[in-house]
């Protein structure tokens, strides 16, 4: 009985002790604001910021800017995977499309896609289209890199058991090659979300629209409550989507050793 | 280098090339064929000329330094102090515990949603854009530094000891050189990072920088002058990666061939 | 049996355990000045971890450790120690390795030039001053590893496996080579090796240990005339008949049924 409460007490010490600096942080900016040692407008209470978020969520400010800007990473992901994860099966397949993709590869990952963010507005707009190539552009890349580092993983001899008992080249690309690059892809997953969501609220922090389109609105009428409130709920969706993929990864990689 | 070596070294520079020269003549091909407006992609000929154009006046030159100035200050300072922090991290369990939360949670923050915040702050100028990007290279080299650091065979440390190395002179001569090799990818990654909020900066403030040119010649409708930017920039940053590439594989060139990067 | 003043090294009742499990049981061992010891034992039997604490990296549960005498708490530069992997700091070459010990020492540079030239002569490595370890052989760099270790001039070497990553030739020359440097030089030298073979070759004294938690069972003194060749030595009834008892107790210890009970 009395190890069950050590017990207790001690993982709560450990929580503690996780958030102590965050928590600190929080009573000092409330204190700092409170006590009008800084202009309200540069940081205004703790307080006021979170009663702001939760004004903006409940009477519905806040969703119509968010979901445009979920929408639009999530859609960028999706075209981002269906394209990269393909060509960087075939990489690792066909030594034409190596030679070609390998130098690509090379310069546009550490290019700032960015940049291209005039190139695409002019090309596609200034709603969603634009943010959702951009996206697309941006993400191609980890995908590209995490399906090629995983298509190599697949041990020779496992194509070589699947074609002996006759499998043909489809099935044989699906059920072997996917799963055994499945955990790469995670990885290339966990660096495709966040890179979609900094992409998203970029562009549209520069081309209007979405969350990132209400902030910069939010700074020019100097309405400092909101531009925290905003950056919390970024931050949020940040934190939030990395758990979920932690969950996933786990649920969908129980039978991986690695 | 014999005649055999220089022949093979250009047609590996030549085969390397060959997909962007392809790429070219397609872009190429689909602007004479007509298949596009011109005004949305104006063809090789159109871009080359107004490269030319802005590269005889000043304001190109200008411009790019001033982002070029902006991401190396930014990646500067966070160097200076990511380096120490992510080895102090490293070395002492409490500054582990006071920084690690901190920097989990800001983790997920895009560092470039700050630069409205810093706005509020310091205006519009110069160091809302550095100071947007040392926070922006402050996350993977404090990281990279902390593995590099933690990761040091502890044998090196005991060798070490063994031969009456003191403390101090552990972390400058086993620590730091065993450590470089991780906290150098980090900096590489910081300074992909660095042109990445630069140019975002500037493009969401657009007062200076090569970010403020694209704008302008975007909104003025030049789209030829526009393109001629993005690719400066984007062929700025690709020559800054390569040049730190051959600088750390220089410092570098003890490491076993199968340590090295990807 | 020499007294506890007498010994380079003395051990008395030295116990060692990780959680609750016991590495090593209240060992006793004493190391006169010159002697050349092996331990050797089962695999798990705690050899490396009694190694480890004589050089002061671990601390023991119980018992004592003296050195010349004074109690062992830390690493220092009077016991050198050669590991069996990460031996040289990878970043320095071939001459700087040699001549770390020598600068924590404060030598002089025309000192260190010269202990430094007159070692590389002695492992035959001239030549290979600038090199850096990735670019040697298994065998070469333990040389400089043996080499490095023994010129800033420790009165006791402490070797952990030293040569068990090389193949079976390059040890053999290996060994001879430590034979040389201890035989011209008269350090004390513990040394931990899986090989029983060459605990023989090498040592005036062989300590076989139990199985986990290791205890020191016996003790082989080991007398030969190691003044001719390698063949001669091997190939001798002396050698072989040691051989076969050291063996033959070691695999006593190794076939011993159970785990951990005492």
């Amino acid at each position: 009985m009395r190890k069950a409460a050590e017990t207790i007490a001690l993982r709560i010490w450990d929580g503690v002790r996780a958030v102590y600096p965050l928590l600190l942080l929080l009573v000092v900016w409330e204190l700092v604001a409170r006590a009008g040692l800084v202009r309200p407008l540069f940081l205004p209470p703790v307080s006021v910021v979170l009663e702001r978020l939760y004004v903006t969520a409940t009477d519905g400010e806040l969703w119509p800017p968010l979901l445009t800007s979920l929408y639009r990473s999530a859609a960028g992901l999706v075209l981002a995977a269906a394209v990269g994860i393909p060509i960087g099966f075939l990489v690792v397949r066909n030594r034409f499309v190596a030679w070609f993709v390998d130098p690509l590869v090379a310069f546009g990952s550490p290019a700032p896609k960015l940049a291209l963010i005039p190139v695409f507005t002019l090309w596609f707009g200034i709603d969603n289209l634009s943010k959702i190539m951009l996206v697309a552009l941006t993400t191609v890349f980890p995908f590209m890199l995490s399906a090629v580092a995983g298509a190599r993983t697949v041990a020779l001899n496992q194509i070589w058991a699947a074609r002996a008992m006759g499998s043909s080249e489809a099935t044989l690309l699906w059920r072997i090659v996917l799963r055994a690059a499945l955990p790469s892809l995670m990885s290339g997953l966990r660096v495709a979300v966040p890179t979609a969501l900094l992409t998203t609220f970029t562009a549209e922090m520069v081309a209007g629209g979405g969350l990132g389109g209400a902030l910069i609105m939010a700074q020019r009428y100097f309405e400092s409550a909101t531009v925290y409130a905003y950056l919390l709920v970024m931050l949020i969706c940040g934190y939030l989507f990395d758990v979920e993929l932690l969950r996933l990864r786990r649920k969908v990689l129980h039978w991986y050793e690695g | 280098m014999s005649a055999a070596g220089t022949a093979s070294r250009g047609i590996r520079i030549l085969s390397k090339a060959g997909p962007f020269l392809i790429c070219l003549a397609l872009w190429q091909a689909i602007t004479m064929l007509g298949i596009t407006d011109p005004a949305f992609l104006p063809g090789l000929g159109a871009i080359w000329a107004a490269f030319r154009d802005l590269a005889g006046e000043t304001t190109l030159w200008v411009d790019l330094a001033t982002s070029l100035i902006t991401a190396a200050l930014g990646l500067l300072f966070g160097i200076l102090i990511g380096v120490p922090l992510g080895a102090a991290m490293a070395l002492s369990p409490r500054a582990d515990g006071f920084f690690g939360p901190i920097i989990k949670a800001t983790y997920s923050l895009p560092k470039s949603a700050l630069v409205p915040l810093f706005v509020l702050w310091f205006g519009v100028g110069g160091l809302t854009n550095i100071l947007a990007t040392v926070l922006t290279t402050l996350l993977p080299i404090v990281i990279y530094t902390y593995h590099g650091v933690h990761g040091v065979p502890r044998l090196f440390l005991w060798s070490a000891a063994a031969f009456g190395t003191p403390r101090w002179k552990t972390l400058t001569r086993i620590i730091l050189p065993a450590a470089l090799p991780a906290i150098f990818t980090g900096i590489r990654i910081a300074l992909g990072f660095a042109f990445i909020v630069t140019i975002a900066a500037e493009m969401i403030v657009s007062n200076h920088g090569i970010g403020k040119l694209m704008f302008f010649f975007g909104d003025s409708g030049s789209y030829n002058y526009m393109f001629a930017a993005v690719i400066t920039i984007v062929v700025a940053a690709y020559l800054a990666d390569r040049a730190f590439v051959i600088f750390t594989d220089h410092i570098l060139r003890w490491q076993e061939p199968a340590e090295r990067h990807a | 049996m020499q007294g506890v003043s007498a010994s380079k090294i003395a051990v008395e009742s030295l116990s060692k355990s990780f959680d609750s499990i016991s590495a090593v049981d209240n060992i006793d061992l004493k190391i006169g000045a010159g002697e050349f010891v092996s331990l050797v034992g089962p695999s798990g039997c705690g050899k490396s971890t009694l190694l480890y604490m004589i050089g002061g990296f671990v601390h023991p549960t119980s018992g004592r450790l003296l050195a010349d005498g004074k109690p062992i708490t830390k690493p220092g530069i009077d016991r050198g120690i050669v590991f069996q992997d990460y031996a040289l700091f990878p970043w320095l070459t071939v001459y700087d390795n040699i001549a770390y010990g020598l600068q924590m020492k404060g030598c002089s540079r025309a000192e260190e030039r010269d202990t430094v030239g007159r070692y590389i002569d002695l492992i035959g490595l001239k030549g290979f001053e600038t090199r850096y370890p990735r670019e040697l052989s298994g065998g070469m760099k333990q040389r400089v590893a043996l080499a490095r270790t023994f010129a800033y001039g420790p009165d006791i070497l402490l070797l952990d496996e030293p040569f068990g990553a090389l193949d079976s030739q390059t040890r053999e020359i290996m060994q001879d080579e430590l034979l040389r440097l201890w035989g011209s030089t008269g350090k004390t030298i513990l040394m931990v090796t899986h090989d029983v073979s060459e605990a023989v070759y090498l040592s005036t004294r062989v300590c076989v240990m139990s199985r986990r938690p290791g205890r020191i069972v016996r003790e082989f003194p080991i007398t030969l005339d190691r003044t001719g060749t390698r063949e001669s030595i091997v190939l001798s009834s002396a050698y072989t008949e040691l051989h076969n008892q050291v063996w033959l107790a070691v695999r006593h210890e190794v076939l011993v049924p159970g785990g951990d009970a005492p």
